[in-house]
């Protein structure tokens, strides 16, 4: 039996998520891994490799976060920008940024970003805040609620 | 005016060094760091790794931008001439 994953495909049971199966040595068996993010169309298209050429500029969002002590009760919007051999993701309204090797790297980072961020500034008193980072709290504020 | 080409670590050390920024994060793949002007948080930073591969200005724009930076002054804080008194000086006009 050749292991690994054999199959990845939506789940049938669980919204926003996909069913992954893989062969162990010993067994078989499925799960269900939820989608850390969503796409638009222009940027996942199913049962295809994605390839983003170097002009284009894409939009995606963050809609489920990677520490779950958290949720998002909106998606954070990312441009998606391909330069050269890297790829630039960036939350234009937290001015949060970051350049990785693939789509993936760069979403995960600023997954953890957002994170990191609003417990920062969720630790802060607002009088301790200049300008840019208060209105940082405030959308973070609006997006992201405790589990 | 273009930012100019520097090494990553030569980036990470004037930052460190000049601005000294309380870090927050110093987990992969970037610390990450918090600015301040007395005890108010004017703005914040993402520190490039300890890497001698060249940044170039489309990579460290952005951390101009951290840093409310032009170009010339980011390159002045890179090429020695802008002190970290200065850079403070500079900030205050964004509390």
């Amino acid at each position: 039996m050749e292991e690994g994953i054999v199959s990845c495909v939506p789940s049938a049971t669980e919204s926003n998520s996909v069913q992954v199966h893989m062969n162990s040595a010993s067994f078989a068996y499925y799960l269900n891994i939820p989608f850390l993010f969503s796409a638009s169309s222009e940027v996942f298209i199913e049962g295809e490799n994605r390839c983003i050429n170097e002009t284009d500029i894409l939009y995606t969002k963050i809609d489920t976060l990677i520490n779950f002590n958290y949720k998002l009760k909106r998606a954070f919007e990312v441009k998606i920008t391909k330069t050269g051999d890297e790829v630039l993701g960036e939350i234009e309204e937290l001015e949060l940024y970051s350049f990785g090797n693939n789509e993936f790297e760069t979403l995960r980072e600023l997954n953890q970003n957002l994170t990191e961020m609003y417990e920062y500034l969720s630790s802060k008193n607002d009088a301790n805040l200049g300008k840019f980072p208060l209105n940082w709290k405030r959308i973070l504020s609006s997006h992201i609620s405790n589990q | 005016m273009k930012i100019n080409s520097y090494p990553e670590k030569l980036i990470r050390k004037k930052i460190l060094s000049k601005i000294k920024p309380e870090i927050i994060n110093k987990n992969a793949p970037h610390w990450w760091g918090g600015i301040y002007v007395g005890k108010v948080l004017v703005t914040k930073v993402k520190i490039p790794n300890e890497h001698n591969r060249l940044m170039h200005s489309n990579k460290s724009k952005h951390i101009a931008h951290d840093l409310r930076l032009g170009a010339e002054d980011f390159n002045r804080l890179i090429d020695c001439s802008l002190k970290g008194t200065e850079y403070y000086i500079k900030l205050r006009a964004f509390i």
